[in-house]
């Protein structure tokens, strides 16, 4: 008689541990899933195709900064899509020497940083980012420079190497894609 | 009585388990056994002992018109349910169709432009009766002794209600969503060691897309309203519980005096009040129909601004630089939160009286008059600065669709060719600093005074030195679905339904 309410103690133990641990076998997967974008391995992204066209050196205006469009393929969940991305070029001359390239994402939080002619700055639209006519930062609360991007010469076209970059650090880190 | 003296002797005469039970029913039946009146479904049910406890109860002190605040929201939220779950029968959350399926809501589905309306100007009605339920709680006092939860359980909705604002602001996937996300993404991002791990939890992979759009969905029509309405249970719980918070300057004889039941003179109120937030949300979306940019295009240059309530801390931002970064966007943010979880627990007084407590108050008043000042100003002096003439060279043009012109290959067509200049609701706004002569396509008496063979002519030839001529782009099929496109702006959109 005495052993009941340690019989029911025993059982209710019993009971919660049983529900623990279909919890923890439910859980695990669950989180597994989520979390599932932080264990995927980095692909190989140094590959060829993170070049892409950005026009005929030609054809792009000298001794000012400009936006080129260009088109990478990625891998987006279930499809591999063109996608579209913008770089900004600078051509110092017609002999296709004094070439830079610079990305347009801010490395403060990510805004598109649009380029001020008369003021021979990029200055960033969201925060107030100032940066100089080499992307070097100058003022604002931008971590680091605008960041650029690898090129080359291929024939008459210049090729980009679209990267993204961790933002809101002061070093320089590629995102892995 | 006699039923439990006999649960007793069973278990201390060493019962079987089995009998108990019997016992326990009989018990059961014998206490609350079908009142004569019940009917069938009273007995069955139990509803009338249920609007007894939860309808019938005396509110203290009478129904109070300032006590709607809090059913307001719940209407308000549950507006947003059966919006959110409407617009979920028509949406495709993937890159390639996010845009185009709310472009469908928005100008072809029947009445789609209302119920987008509703739920996008609903979030902001949200969020602004949140605040002015939290504010009338903490001037009544309502968060201290015995209601710490009550305020704490509230505080958590407030973070799930902007969790929602965060993530439902992305789902059209038109440029604002696109860049506001990243910045958003972007601050998550900076918080001290798991940042970088978040953001890309919160992305699905490196970069922004389809995963970024279907674990944003996942979010803003599962996770999210799943956890305020487990929430909104346990406050509503705690909130009968405790009963509602007595106002300081009435004394207890004049409150017991005016006792009146929750329905139906309360729920009459929060009805009253529920109706006008209704018509204003309906008139609102009838005279400002819910924004829908150009398609995301993360290639085009954009100035990327949150949503108005979220304006304080873009602003604040600013004023943090380089190492500091994180300041502004993680450790004010989440100490301000903090805080707030945990006032109940940092307010110890016992007195309600606003006037007795002058230190709450004036922490109250300082972070009022701060977030008001602050996201006033942040509004007033953003002034989106002009684009920078860049050349931007065009992308190839698109091969023109075989199958015949739908509405939103037009839109898309628009989109491409004339949005620069003309913008995407064809006021041409942005450009007319520069530009002058730019057309205001929703301006009735400019369309009265061209013919529909003035606008292929125009769209065929262009018109120099600035409009373009498409002839050699475009099909004459397309052009066509252009002028047709471009007659439309001077239509009101709610009124085309």
């Amino acid at each position: 008689m005495a052993d009941i309410p340690d019989r029911r103690r025993f059982l209710s133990i019993c009971t919660t541990a049983l529900i623990a641990g279909m919890s923890g076998l439910i859980l695990t997967p669950v989180v597994a899933f989520v979390i599932g974008p932080l264990r995927r391995k980095a692909g190989n992204a140094a590959a060829e195709s993170d070049f892409a066209d950005a026009g005929v050196i030609e054809s792009i205006p000298k001794g000012t900064w400009t936006l080129r469009p260009i088109e990478i393929v990625r891998q987006d969940g279930w499809v591999k899509t063109s996608q579209s991305r913008s770089v900004w070029v600078f051509v110092k001359s017609a002999e296709s020497n004094g070439i830079k390239v610079l990305s347009p994402i801010c490395p403060h939080l990510g805004c598109p940083v649009p380029w001020d002619a008369a003021a021979s700055q990029f200055r960033c639209p969201c925060h107030g980012g100032v940066f100089g006519p080499d992307g070097a930062r100058i003022s604002g609360p931008p971590p680091r420079g605008l960041d650029p991007l690898e090129y080359e010469v291929r024939g008459k076209n210049l090729w980009v190497r679209w990267q993204d970059f961790e933002i809101g650090v002061a070093q320089r880190i590629v995102v892995q894609v | 009585m006699g039923a439990r003296v006999t649960t007793t002797n069973a278990i201390a005469g060493g019962g079987s388990l089995k009998s108990d039970v019997m016992i326990q029913n009989a018990n059961q039946l014998e206490k609350s056994g079908p009142a004569p009146a019940a009917g069938f479904f009273g007995s069955r049910t139990g509803w009338r002992e249920l609007k007894e406890h939860v309808l019938l109860e005396p509110v203290l002190g009478g129904s109070r018109w300032a006590a709607a605040f809090g059913s307001l929201l719940l209407f308000n939220f549950i507006l947003q349910v059966i919006t959110g779950i409407l617009l979920v029968t028509c949406y495709a959350p993937s890159v390639g169709t996010a845009w185009q399926s709310v472009k469908y809501i928005q100008t072809e589905a029947p009445l789609g432009w209302l119920v987008r309306g509703i739920h996008h100007w609903g979030s902001s009605t949200m969020v602004v009766l949140l605040l002015l339920h939290m504010t009338q709680v903490f001037i009544w006092g309502a968060y201290k002794r015995p209601r710490e939860l009550t305020w704490m359980t509230g505080v958590l909705l407030l973070a799930a209600t902007l969790g929602l604002a965060f993530t439902g602001y992305l789902l059209p996937w038109d440029e604002r969503a696109y860049w506001a996300s990243k910045v958003g993404i972007g601050i998550v991002s900076t918080i001290p060691l798991i940042g970088e791990k978040l953001r890309l939890l919160l992305q699905g992979g490196p970069d922004m897309g389809n995963l970024t759009l279907t674990r944003f969905f996942a979010l803003h029509g599962f996770v999210l309203p799943g956890a305020i309405i487990g929430l909104v249970v346990v406050h509503l719980y705690l909130f009968r519980l405790h009963g509602v918070t007595t106002a300081w300057w009435r004394s207890k004889e004049d409150l017991l005096k005016d006792r009146q039941p929750f329905w139906p003179n309360q729920i009459f109120k929060d009805a009253i009040v529920a109706l006008a937030l209704l018509l204003i949300l309906v008139g609102w979306t009838y005279s400002h129909p819910a924004p829908l940019g150009a398609m995301a295009d993360p290639s085009k240059a954009y100035q990327a601004r949150p949503e108005w309530y979220f304006m304080f801390l873009f602003r604040l931002l600013r004023f943090f630089h380089g190492p500091y970064e994180v300041l502004g966007t993680f450790v004010l943010p989440s100490l301000f939160f903090c805080i707030l979880f945990f006032w109940p627990f940092l307010d110890r007084g016992t007195a309600l009286d606003p006037r007795r407590r002058p230190k709450a108050m004036t922490i109250f008043g300082i972070s009022v008059l701060s977030l008001v000042g602050l996201t006033i100003y942040a509004i007033a002096t953003d002034v989106r600065m002009i684009e920078p003439a860049a050349a931007v060279a065009s992308a190839p043009p698109r091969k023109a669709p075989a199958a015949p012109l739908q509405k939103l290959d037009v839109a898309n067509l628009y989109t491409a060719n004339c949005m620069a200049c003309h913008a995407v609701d064809g006021t041409g706004n942005a450009l007319r600093v520069a530009f002058p002569t730019i057309p205001n396509f929703t301006d009735p008496i400019w369309q009265k005074t061209r013919t529909d063979k003035d606008f292929i002519l125009r769209i065929q030839d262009g018109k120099p030195p600035l409009m373009p001529a498409f002839k050699d782009k475009l099909s004459a099929e397309q052009i066509q679905a252009l002028a047709d496109y471009t007659r439309a702006f001077a239509v009101k959109q709610p009124a085309a339904h």
